[in-house]
């Protein structure tokens, strides 16, 4: 099959997404040669050691490197590079094979082989990448004893996709990945490092490109759809068009979105508005951090907790803590305690099925009914405050001795760490979760003994309005709209502002662009939501003016059903938008 | 000499972070630390391509065995770690 026979589009499978236009550069690594004469037992062992040790180094200084330049995950691959090179085991079956007779790079062949295929014979797959390491380790001892270059993609002229059969993290990690615009690869797949390094560093990629090596060569154009996988080797004018016009909308897209985020969000009469995030697991904060979340106003700890077997340890538990909080910064994160009951299949809490979930044992009543299962969650969240500025938040709280009791247990657990030696910020705001209306009517008496409210919607409403969203034969009675839901966060608001603690919401509604001027109206002084919606809020919010919020809020107040208040608050989304253009 | 059975709780086995936190434990210490792991089967503890080869999995029963100058203090950290999982 020729060049032109094949036509243009070869399709792969798409694992980083993305779009790119660009000349090619072909990564290929010769053969190493294994029929080398050995130099005697003392050179061969001389040049291997220091060969190891050489190595070693150039990979400590690429793990550093590559944590502060793409992050811890990425730099780990590098640290157990460093490990294995240092492994006693590794080095004196080498040298003992060099002893034989053998050459150095023949021992590091045969030793290395042995190790590699009992890595790439197990089930595991964190196994089978274990063998792609020491691929990668043989290889660069080999060609470094034999003085056998490798493509030097350290300092790039221009953009240039790389086509390779795989590439081996040591190589992707030197790369001058300013200049990667893409990389199409023969081998590999979705969890492959090079995929993983593609996804986080946005470079557009695509695997499973079965055959592209017998056609690139250098100085082709390769146009690449990191999404559909599809890779057009010399694309005709038309395709080459069509994808300049197609990366100029996305970049403009993306700067205009980068842009907003990073501002600070103020309405048009300059009162600031705190955007925070709700994240559900540690890994979500970076993707809050890029929509521009001022904070964490939720972090669910539910996800420790499901689909396991067992308790999460308070190790465990310390650790995802902290890296949230790390990565935070100084920046507010409020961590809700477990939020869970009979509804939840959680086998490590064997909680037995209840007739009424709801409105059973769940959340801090049954952290109060296992106790064990509260302090060590506490615990961890204490020894985890150091890191950063931390808020505890109580969920499901209905009763004022429910409040008092968590906030005695985090005392006591405070007061054991102090005696273990172990240090706990001196500060640590704690709060409830506003979600049951009882407490929403006696807003007052509950912001006299915390530090902040935060108003979840979800719950709210369906306590309210004695409506299971779930069930679709009543789920259309549920509605944010209704005006005694409305009423039940005015008197919350009211009665911490009364008190003067911060009232935030992290409920669905904080969330709703159509929300949004009531609660800047009713002085809401929080908004958290899910990192997707904050990019949307921030296009809504600097269109409002807070005092013209205050009085759409009073008018409000005098509505009497949810489809008038749904109806109110849509004409005046409406007319800003108008306005805006 | 000091040898000590223990059980894998560690829920991934002796892998990635819990083969990782082992490594560095062993390490730590002078004395010569293997690990003996079903039908006379025994890795050197401070390897990371034995330990990792070896695919112990969690439920095992394996023994500890120390030998060295600081063999008593090696025994007793590293089993004290296995127990509480190894920081998994």
């Amino acid at each position: 099959m020729s060049k032109e026979d094949w036509g243009e589009s070869m399709q792969g499978t798409g694992v980083s997404k993305g779009l790119c236009l660009a000349k090619v550069i072909v990564f290929k690594e010769s053969p190493i040669p294994l029929d080398g004469i050995w130099k005697g037992y003392e050179e061969e062992k001389r040049v291997f050691l220091s060969t190891a040790e050489d190595i070693y180094e150039k990979t400590r200084t690429l793990a550093e490197k590559t944590r502060q330049s793409v992050g811890k995950e990425e730099a780990a691959i590098f640290e157990a590079h460093c490990s294995i090179l240092r492994d006693e085991e590794l080095i004196r079956p080498i040298v003992e094979e060099i002893q034989k007779g053998k050459t150095a790079v023949k021992a590091i062949e045969e030793v290395i082989e042995g190790h590699i295929r009992i890595f790439q014979g197990m089930k595991n797959e964190y196994m089978r990448q274990r063998a792609g390491d020491l691929q990668d380790i043989k290889v660069q001892l080999q060609r470094t004893i034999l003085g056998i270059a490798v493509p030097d993609l350290s300092e790039l002229k221009e953009d240039a996709v790389i086509i390779s059969r795989d590439i081996a993290p040591s190589v992707t990690g030197s790369m001058d990945l300013a200049h990667v615009a893409g990389m199409v690869m023969e081998g590999g797949g979705r969890t492959s490092h090079t995929s993983i390094l593609a996804r986080t560093l946005e470079i557009p990629a695509v695997v499973g490109v079965k055959g592209i090596l017998d056609y690139a060569e250098d100085g082709d154009v390769a146009a690449v759809d990191g999404e559909s996988g599809e890779v057009y080797l010399n694309p005709s004018e038309e395709t080459c068009r069509a994808f300049r016009e197609r990366i100029a909308r996305e970049r403009k897209r993306k700067e205009k979105r980068q842009r907003l985020a990073q501002l600070p969000c103020r309405t048009a009469d300059g009162r600031e508005i705190k955007l925070y995030g709700n994240i559900g697991t540690p890994g979500e904060t970076e993707r809050a951090l890029i929509c521009g979340a001022k904070g964490i106003g939720l972090l669910r700890s539910e996800f420790l907790y499901l689909s396991r077997d067992r308790i999460p340890r308070e190790e465990e538990q310390y650790q995802a803590y902290a890296s949230v909080l790390e990565a935070m910064g100084d920046a507010p994160v409020i961590v809700r305690t477990l939020d869970i009951g009979g509804d939840k299949e959680v086998p490590a809490l064997g909680l037995e099925k209840e007739e009424n979930p709801f409105l059973g044992l769940r959340a801090i009543r049954l952290c109060r009914a296992e106790e064990e299962l509260f302090t060590t969650q506490i615990r961890a969240l204490l020894r985890a405050s150091e890191k950063g500025n931390l808020h505890i938040m109580f969920p499901m709280i209905s009763s004022l001795e429910e409040l008092r009791w968590a906030k005695e247990r985090v005392g006591q657990c405070r007061e054991q760490l102090i005696r273990e030696g172990i240090a706990v910020k001196n500060k640590i705001p704690m709060g409830i979760m506003v979600e049951i209306p009882s407490t929403a009517v006696l807003a007052e008496a509950f912001a006299e003994e915390c530090d902040f409210f935060s108003i979840g919607t979800n719950d709210l409403i369906q306590y309210t309005l004695a409506v299971d969203r779930g069930n679709d034969k009543v789920s259309q009675l549920y509605s944010f709209y209704h005006p005694s839901v409305l009423r039940l966060i005015r008197y919350t608001i009211e009665g911490a502002h009364e008190k003067g603690i911060p009232c935030g919401m992290c409920g669905e509604a904080a969330g709703d662009k159509k929300m949004i001027p009531l609660l800047i109206g009713l002085g809401l002084d929080e908004f958290s939501m899910s990192p997707g919606s904050l990019l949307e809020a921030r296009e809504v919010i600097p269109r409002l003016d807070s005092r013209e919020c205050r009085a759409l809020a009073e008018q409000i107040t005098g509505l009497k059903t949810a489809a008038e208040t749904e109806q109110l608050l849509d004409g005046y989304l409406k007319k800003k938008e108008e306005e805006h253009e | 000499m000091v040898r000590e059975k223990v059980t894998i709780i560690s829920k991934e086995g002796l892998h990635a972070r819990p083969a990782d936190t082992l490594i560095r434990l062993a390490n730590q210490y002078a004395s010569k630390i293997e690990i003996v792991c079903g039908e006379d089967k025994t890795i050197n503890a401070k390897s990371i391509l034995h330990v990792l080869g070896a695919g112990i999995n969690c439920g095992a029963e394996v023994e500890v065995v120390c030998e060295g100058e600081d063999e008593q203090e090696a025994s007793k950290r590293i089993v004290q770690a296995i127990k509480e999982g190894l920081d998994e």
